[in-house]
C-alpha cells in the first residue's frame, strides 16, 4: 500500500450536515488488490461512488483523490466522465438492472467502447466487444453479441458488465458487490475470473462487500468502515488470523463457519449509528464487545494509528486485545 | 407435521405459435418430511425449483402431481375455505421482508392483518398478539407505529418474521430468510429464530443457498439440483463429508468464500 496509482488524502463527504465519509485517507498502488468492508450504512458505496466522481450534486465533498499522479477532476462532469469507463472501471451489484431489455449486448459493449474511443470503427469496435466477451469466458462471444440479456443468465450479465467496465483498458477497477446477488458457485467462478483478469492486466482492483469472506482470497489489504470512519487498514492474511480491531473481529465471528456448529452465532450487539450521529468518543463504542463503557473509548475518538506489524487500527484497546489473544 | 411425497410440478413450454413441446419440470419427484420441533434444509441454487417446493409447501401453487400431507391428512385437492386451519398454522417468512411489507401500513396494522382476515377476534385479544409477536422477535414496543421505510433491514426481517408468528404457527417455512442481509444482522436473525423454535417448538423448513448456513441452522438437509433431490442426510454429514458430485461443488465454491477456508 504504497501508494501511486490512488491516493486518498482527508476524504469527507456529507449529505445536508450529515458527514458520512469523514477524514479518510487511503492509498493503493498499481495491481493491488484491496478490499472495502462494512455494514450497510458505512459509507463504503459512498466512498466507492466518490472515486467515481459519481456522488449526487447535494454531497459537499471536501479533500483531494489523486490518480495516476494527478488530481481527479470532481465536480467537472466532463473530464471526469472521460476518466470513468475509460481509466477507472466500475462493476456493480445488479447484474440485471444494469442492462437495457432492449438493447443488444453488442449495442451496450459498442456503448461502452465508443466511450473509451470516440474515434472507433464500427468494425474495430465489434471485434474490440467480442474481444471483451473472450476475455470473460462467453462462448461463440462473436455470435452472442446479437443477442439480448435475457438470453444470459445473472452471472453472464456480470461477466459481460465486467466485459464494458474493460472497455477502457481501465488501471483501476471499482466493484461494489459484484457477487451478492449471485449463487456460491456463480459467485466463486465470477471472483476467479476476476482473479485471473486483474493478475493479467496488471490492473488494482477496490472489492467493496459486507461479507468479509469474500475479500479472503481475492484482496491482499482489507479496510474497514464504520460509520463513515475508516477503523482498520491491513492485510487480509493478518486481519484473518488475527483481527486487531474489535469491530473486524465482530464481522468475521458473526460469520457462520463449515467446519463448526456453535449453539449461537456471536453477534455484534446493537445497530449501526445514524451517519454523523456518533458523539465525540469512538462511533463502535455503544456495541463493542472491549470498550463499552470504557472512558476513553466514550470520551475520546480513535486515530488511526499505525501499530508494530504495520497496520493502522483506529482503537484505544487495540493493543490490549492483541496480549488478551496472545495468552489465549 | 409436514410431508411431500413425490412432488413433481411441470410448465408446460409455450412455443411461438402455441404449440407446446415437452413440459418443463421445475421439481422431479421429490419427498421429504418434516418433524415436529425440528428444521429440514432444502440446499440449492437459483433455478434448482427449491422456492417452488416452498410454494408447494404453503399450498399456494399446485404439484402437477404428488401429494401434501399435514399432520396425516392429504391437503393436496383441498379447496381454499378447507385450509383455514391449515394457513393459520403453515406460516411463511419470505427473502424480502421489504417486498412482502405493504409501505403505507404502520407495523400494529401489518402484524394483525392476518389475524383480522381470519376474522373472529376481539380488538383487544389482536393487540395483545401484536405486542406478544413484537416481544418475540425483541422489538420494542413503540415500533407498532413505525411505517416500513423507517426500519433497517433486519428490522424489517423481524418485522416480517413476527406477522409469521402472529396466528400461533406450528410450522414456519424460512424461503431464504437472510440471505439479503448484513453478515452482522444476519447472525442477530439466524440466532432469533433459533431462540423462537426453542420457545414455541417450532418445526422449520429453511430454503437456502448457503451451506454454512444451512449446517448452522438445520437437523437435515436435502440438496437439489434442477429440481431433483441428489442427496440427503444429517446436517454435519451432508456439510463435512458430501458423497454427490454436485454438493461437492457446491461445498467448493461456498469454501472459495468462507474467511478461513
Amino acid at each position: 500500500m504504497t501508494g501511486s496509482l490512488l491516493e486518498i488524502e482527508r476524504l469527507s463527504v456529507s449529505f445536508g450536515g450529515l458527514r458520512v465519509l469523514d477524514d479518510i485517507d487511503l492509498k493503493l498502488a498499481p495491481g493491488d488488490r484491496l478490499g472495502l468492508v462494512g455494514e450497510s450504512g458505512s459509507g463504503k458505496s459512498t466512498l466507492g461512488l466518490a472515486i467515481l466522481g459519481l456522488l449526487v450534486d447535494t454531497a459537499s465533498v471536501s479533500g483531494t483523490i489523486r490518480f495516476a499522479g494527478a488530481a481527479l477532476p470532481i465536480g467537472d462532469d466532463r473530464a471526469m466522465s472521460a476518466i470513468r469507463g475509460g481509466r477507472i472501471g466500475f462493476v456493480y451489484q445488479d447484474p440485471m438492472g444494469g442492462f437495457s431489455p432492449i438493447h443488444t449486448v453488442g449495442r451496450h459493449m459498442h456503448h461502452a467502447i465508443a466511450a473509451a474511443e470516440p474515434d472507433i470503427s464500427r468494425r474495430a469496435a465489434r471485434e474490440r466487444a467480442a474481444a471483451l466477451l473472450a476475455e470473460v469466458e462467453i462462448r461463440d462471444s462473436a455470435a452472442r453479441l446479437d443477442d439480448y440479456p435475457h438470453q444470459f443468465s445473472g452471472g453472464m450479465l456480470q461477466r459481460i458488465m465486467i466485459a464494458s467496465a474493460l472497455a477502457g483498458n481501465p488501471q483501476l477497477l471499482i466493484a461494489d458487490e459484484p457477487t451478492t446477488a449471485l449463487d456460491a458457485t456463480t459467485q466463486a467462478n465470477v471472483l476467479r475470473l476476476l482473479d485471473r483478469i486483474a493478475s493479467a492486466r496488471g490492473m488494482a482492483v477496490i472489492l467493496i462487500t459486507h461479507d468479509l469472506g469474500v475479500v479472503g482470497r481475492f484482496c491482499g489489504d482489507l479496510a474497514v468502515l464504520y460509520c463513515g470512519n475508516l477503523v482498520s487498514l491491513t492485510t487480509v492474511a493478518r486481519a484473518m488470523a488475527n483481527p486487531v480491531h474489535p469491530y473486524t473481529r465482530g464481522l468475521l465471528d458473526a460469520r457462520p463457519r463449515l467446519d463448526e456448529k456453535p449453539a449461537r452465532l456471536r453477534t455484534i450487539g446493537g445497530v449501526l449509528p445514524r451517519a454523523g450521529a456518533a458523539g465525540g468518543g469512538c462511533a463502535f463504542e455503544p456495541r463493542c464487545a472491549l470498550g463499552r463503557g470504557v472512558a476513553i473509548c466514550r470520551n475520546e475518538r480513535p486515530l488511526l494509528l499505525a501499530n508494530r506489524s504495520g497496520d493502522r487500527v483506529a482503537c484505544h484497546l487495540a493493543g490490549a486485545e492483541s496480549e488478551v489473544a496472545a495468552s489465549c | 407435521m409436514l410431508n411431500l411425497i413425490n412432488i413433481t410440478k411441470s410448465y408446460p413450454r409455450k412455443g411461438l405459435f402455441g404449440r407446446g413441446g415437452e413440459p418443463a419440470r421445475v421439481v422431479d419427484d421429490v419427498s421429504f418430511s418434516l418433524q415436529g420441533g425440528r428444521t429440514f434444509g432444502l440446499i440449492g441454487e437459483s433455478g434448482s425449483g427449491k422456492s417452488t417446493l416452498a410454494r408447494i409447501a404453503l399450498r399456494l401453487v399446485d404439484p402437477t402431481s404428488g401429494t401434501v400431507l399435514y399432520r396425516g391428512e392429504d391437503i393436496t385437492g383441498h379447496a381454499p375455505s378447507r385450509l383455514m386451519a391449515f394457513r393459520r398454522e403453515v406460516q411463511p417468512v419470505f427473502q424480502s421482508a421489504s417486498g412482502a411489507l405493504d409501505p403505507r401500513m404502520r407495523v400494529a396494522a401489518l402484524l394483525e392483518q392476518p389475524l383480522v382476515i381470519a376474522g373472529g377476534m376481539a380488538r383487544s385479544e389482536r393487540e395483545d398478539r401484536v405486542a406478544a409477536a413484537l416481544r418475540a422477535v425483541e422489538l420494542p414496543a413503540d415500533f407498532t407505529t413505525r411505517l416500513p421505510r423507517t426500519l433497517s433491514g433486519g428490522q424489517r426481517q423481524r418485522i416480517g418474521i413476527a406477522r409469521a408468528l402472529i396466528t400461533e404457527p406450528k410450522v414456519l417455512i424460512l424461503d431464504e430468510p437472510v440471505s439479503a442481509l448484513d453478515v452482522s444482522v444476519q447472525a442477530q436473525i439466524l440466532n432469533l429464530l433459533k431462540d423462537i423454535q426453542q420457545a414455541r417448538g417450532l418445526s422449520y423448513l429453511f430454503i437456502g443457498h448457503d451451506l454454512a448456513v444451512a449446517r448452522f441452522m438445520c437437523d437435515e438437509i436435502a440438496v437439489l439440483e434442477r429440481g431433483r433431490l441428489v442427496e440427503r442426510g444429517p446436517a454435519d454429514q451432508i456439510v463435512g463429508s458430501p458423497d454427490n458430485a454436485y454438493t461437492k461443488g457446491l461445498l467448493e465454491a461456498s469454501r472459495w468464500s468462507d474467511h478461513r477456508g
